[in-house]
């Protein structure tokens, strides 16, 4: 009878805790599945919310919704930071996903002063801003705050996702400061871009009906274009997790996956409608067309070593897009690194830790300055 | 992830039942596995349609047409009652913000020109000095 009475209490909890998530969800009007079945997952498996973005940090610099944050290593092997640069669409914290398996996390443990910029929710202050105010003010200021933090003469660009292509547009226009470039899974031709590169002609797509009427991209309009890549995908991957629902490491990964693909925030408007003119309309980027503040970005100015890693199922910057960065920059010492993930896989999966990130982080190693000393 | 975790409840079974009739290997589950390969094809077939993507994209444009109209159309309301609208608020955020960035610019630059100085003071303290002539 008690156990009844035990199992009935706990049913009851359980509907009113998944109700209660429910009707927020529809309140917020969430699109992205996990709002829905995150809920139910985490009460079926009896595991807490995922402790996503937990290593320790400072923020040493703030300009507008733009934060630098310091990754201080406990003992610091290299004089050479990394700075990452991540994209303004989703939040930087998938290159600090869980302990263990997160690449900021990685490097400061291999003794790097570690930097990532986090470009925070973009107001309507964001809203105006372009790309010059972007390159040239936001991340110009987060370099130059780098090296002096971390008193050194030049350093590690690590840039992913849209993020990458921001840092070699930086990169182009501001080569002074910057010792090495890592490009991971960044759109380089975006006339190989994949799907988002059809979806995107100027026949199908008005970009500037959008940004007139938004400002910002709002999140359900990035949210629904996500989620028409791979509609079905998007929910039966659930079904897997349903099957796993006692092994708590893969349901833990899954929910951390899930929190940080919902948790995207608005496009600034203004760059925006430049990048899908100047990148995915007109491949202005790739073609050395492109003008910020002015000036020509021409891939050909940098001229720093230069690392490519290539996820070989990445159907968001599809490898094609990413190799031609070879082909344009200026640098003699070019690495290519391949490896058998997708996009976000680089980052999070349990290949990162044991294959992907030791090369990586050797490979920096062997191109950063020696401590003084 | 290694502590003790509770007993299994109702939900985890109801999931675990949904995850078995949709299982691959399961007799329901080969159907269901047949459904989803049908339908996602379906769905890709259309995401690279001409013709959907048009209709698509003409259905997004009216809708923001339609959203520019009715915003145009509250501020000249609100115009029309010399109340301030969204786009007076965001011009005066602009300026708010472009003197916020100029003194963070000064800020910066008074913090570089200390540095420097520290430097010139340092070196200056560094160097013998030579002996007054009379």
């Amino acid at each position: 009878m008690s156990t009844f009475r035990t199992r009935a209490r706990e049913a009851l909890s359980a509907s009113l805790e998944i109700s209660g998530a429910w009707s927020r969800a529809l309140r917020a009007g969430a699109l992205a599945p996990n709002a829905y079945l995150g809920p139910i997952v985490k009460r079926a498996a009896r595991v807490g919310d995922p402790p996503v973005n937990s290593t320790p940090h400072r923020v040493v610099y703030t300009r507008g919704s733009m934060r630098l944050l310091r990754f201080e290593p406990t003992v610091r092997r290299h004089a050479t930071p990394i700075l990452f640069v991540y994209s303004l669409i989703n939040r930087y914290y998938i290159l600090d996903f869980l302990p263990g398996r997160s690449l900021i996390e990685f490097m400061r443990d291999q003794g790097y002063d570690v930097y990532a910029i986090d470009w925070g929710t973009p107001g309507a202050l964001e809203e105006q801003m372009n790309w010059d105010e972007f390159l040239g003010g936001m991340m110009r200021s987060a370099v130059q705050w780098t090296l002096k933090v971390s008193g050194a003469e030049d350093l590690t660009m690590y840039g992913y996702c849209m993020g990458g292509t921001m840092a070699l547009a930086y990169a182009a226009l501001y080569p002074q400061g910057l010792r090495n470039f890592v490009a991971q899974a960044t759109p380089v031709d975006f006339h190989e871009g994949g799907i988002f590169h059809t979806w995107t002609r100027p026949e199908y797509f008005d970009v500037d009906a959008m940004v007139d009427a938004h400002g910002n991209v709002p999140i359900d309009l990035m949210e629904a274009g996500f989620s028409m890549m791979a509609p079905i995908q998007r929910l039966t991957k659930w079904l897997e997790v349903f099957r796993r629902i006692d092994d708590p490491e893969f349901v833990t990964t899954f929910l951390a996956m899930e929190r940080w693909a919902a948790d995207n925030v608005p496009f600034p408007g203004e760059v925006y409608r430049q990048y899908i003119k100047d990148c995915y309309q007109e491949n202005n980027f790739y073609e050395g067309r492109m003008v910020v503040g002015g000036r020509k970005v021409d891939l050909g100015q940098i001229t720093c070593p230069l690392l490519t890693l290539i996820a070989e199922n990445d159907t968001i910057a599809p490898p094609p897009s990413s190799t031609a960065l070879d082909g344009k920059v200026g640098s003699v010492d070019k690495t290519t690194l391949r490896f058998p993930v997708g996009h976000i896989g680089l980052s999070t999966s349990s290949k990162g830790p044991r294959m992907i990130w030791p090369e990586v982080a050797r490979w920096i190693a062997a191109h950063s300055a020696a401590l003084p000393g | 992830m290694t502590q003790p975790r509770p007993p299994k409840n109702l939900l985890t079974h109801l999931v675990t039942g949904i995850g078995y009739l949709t299982d691959p290997k399961s007799p329901p589950g080969k159907l269901f596995n047949r459904f989803e390969t049908a339908t996602s094809k379906v769905f890709d077939r259309l995401a690279r349609s001409h013709t959907f993507l048009r209709i698509a994209g003409k259905g997004l444009n009216l809708g923001f047409m339609v959203r520019r109209s009715v915003t145009a159309g509250a501020e000249a309301w609100l115009h029309a009652w010399q109340a301030p609208t969204l786009g007076d608020v965001q011009a005066m955020r602009t300026q708010l913000r472009q003197l916020g960035d100029r003194l963070e610019v000064t800020q910066t630059q008074l913090e570089l020109a200390l540095d420097a100085l520290a430097r010139v003071e340092a070196d200056l303290r560094a160097t013998p000095r030579l002996p007054e002539t009379p």
